[in-house]
């Protein structure tokens, strides 16, 4: 495993999984809309989300006996959603300096426009700050602002130590704050 | 929490919120375990497939081809016996910029299309016998990991633009389709090459690229040889021929154009006295005035079958020892 791929163990035997295909139908059910509202907050692309989310379950219908054990889903969707991101990130760099894509783009200016200008130009200035973070800073930070998970979770989901991440989010939260312009 | 932690909490709450259930894209169940009934069914469902597929490769290669008004031809751009009307160049701040030749004025340009990465770089641009098309070649010279990019285009009437494409993809490095190659939306990722010369066929199906391969962006001497790139705009093929690897020291390919109908090529070799070595990537001969009496013109035709291996190749014409 190298330093940019994230570790989960959860994957079952063949044995454990009795039915995988129903499994992977319930999985999906449960957490699609957790998985792609996670992937959009890391990628700022809803389209993009969708598709790294759907390359996840077509992955795991793939491996036929890759359906994780219920309670070990969540933290290896989790993970493999955050994989896929990594690569669906350098695709879009390469695209940008190619010119044939434009900055990342989302729901929320017309969502917020609606109701608050000021308040939806102040997210898109900190989600901007937050994309241009190294992508283990930006994981941590979205795995903890966002999902709420400890750092023991964390540390789990990204194969990292918690000391790693305790100094991840703190460096994060640094830089964010200066390129904010405001005290962390 | 702080401020800095406020506000990024909010903007993720609010940019996840953005995503509903209801709109996502549903997620096709695992089939079922074939049985032996559905054979038949799997099996004409495959060949309808397969004709969907070539139905939508055809549809890609025609959408790969010039869109919009088709350029009329100039009038004897390479026979001499009037001037062209418009001028095509590049350079790296503005790419492409086509002028009148007899006002001056520019008519139209293409917008620098690489990233910004991209520091050094240097445009090659030829036409076509009958200025129907244009072939204009960038090599970024940055890095090993940027591959030359090729456009073909051709010009309306009033010199514009037109149907601007690309031929070959860059960024070999980080480009999805390095790994697979093989998918029809996947232009050729050609190799780092330096001294680069180009042409385009008169049909515009073909655009060939000549250049000194190497693995590094400094234009040093080397010997290694010249190699030729011929590049199916429709297919995306590339058929590749090696300059003479014996040649290679005293030998550089200085021009290329399409001859005898697009059947072959024409490359004009400078070749110096044995025993030194060729000054790229404007080709010259080192040495004393003596040595420099050896220098040689030379004319290599190379035949471009329609399909199969490039060749053969032979030197058909020389110029005067001394000259150029």
């Amino acid at each position: 495993m190298t330093s940019h791929e994230v570790g989960w163990t959860g994957m079952p035997a063949a044995t454990d999984v009795p039915d995988a295909a129903t499994d992977l139908a319930g999985l999906f059910r449960r957490h699609h809309g957790d998985l792609v509202r996670l992937a959009t907050v890391l990628l700022r692309d809803r389209m993009v989300a969708e598709d790294v989310v759907q390359d996840v379950f077509t992955g795991i219908q793939a491996r036929h006996d890759g359906v994780p054990r219920p309670d070990a889903a969540m933290p290896y969707l989790r993970a493999a959603v955050i994989n896929r991101c990594r690569s669906a990130q350098r695709r879009q760099s390469v695209a940008r300096r190619l010119g044939l894509q434009s900055g990342g783009e989302t729901g929320l200016t017309e969502v917020s426009a609606e109701t608050d200008v000021i308040r939806a130009e102040e997210r898109r200035e900190v989600l901007a700050a937050l994309t241009a973070l190294p992508p283990r800073r930006r994981e941590v930070l979205v795995l903890r602002y966002y999902l709420g998970l400890s750092e023991a979770e964390i540390a789990m989901t990204l194969g990292i130590s918690q000391g790693t991440v305790k100094s991840t989010a703190a460096r994060g939260i640094a830089a964010l704050a200066k390129a904010l312009g405001e005290d962390a | 929490m702080t401020r800095t932690e406020d506000r990024l909490a909010d903007a993720l709450d609010a940019l996840a919120a953005t995503v509903d259930d209801r709109d996502l894209r549903p997620f096709a169940d695992t089939p079922a375990p074939r049985r032996p009934a559905r054979r038949l069914i799997t099996a004409v469902a495959a060949a309808v497939c397969v004709l969907i597929v070539a139905g939508l490769v055809a549809i890609a290669r025609q959408a790969d081809r010039p869109a919009g008004p088709v350029a009329r031809p100039f009038a004897d751009i390479g026979a001499g016996g009037s001037r062209p009307p418009y001028l095509v160049t590049g350079d790296r701040a503005n790419g492409l910029v086509v002028r009148s030749t007899a006002t001056g004025r520019v008519t139209d340009t293409a917008p620098r299309v690489i990233g910004p990465r991209t520091f050094y770089g240097l445009w090659t641009v030829a036409a076509a016998a009958d200025g129907r098309y244009f072939v204009g070649a960038f090599v970024p010279g940055e890095t090993s990991g940027e591959n030359i990019i090729v456009y073909r285009f051709s010009l309306t009437a009033a010199g514009k633009i037109a149907g601007l494409a690309r031929v070959s993809s860059a960024y070999g490095k980080y480009n999805p389709c390095s790994n697979l190659p093989q998918l029809p939306r996947c232009l050729p990722i050609l190799p780092w090459l330096s001294s680069v010369s180009v042409a385009i066929s008169g049909d515009g199906s073909h655009v060939v690229i000549v250049g000194l391969r190497n693995s590094a962006p400094l234009l040093t001497l080397t010997n290694l040889p010249y190699i030729v790139l011929v590049v199916n705009v429709a297919t995306r093929s590339v058929r590749s021929w090696q300059f003479p690897s014996a040649l290679a020291i005293t030998s550089a390919i200085r021009a290329v154009s399409w001859s005898d109908s697009d059947r072959s090529l024409s490359l004009q070799v400078v070749t110096c006295a044995p025993g030194t070595t060729v000054f790229i990537p404007d080709p010259g001969c080192p040495g004393t005035a003596s040595e420099m009496q050896h220098r040689h013109a030379h004319e290599w035709r190379l035949a471009i079958p329609r399909s199969g291996p490039l060749g053969p190749a032979r030197p058909v014409a020389a110029s005067a020892a001394g000259g150029s």
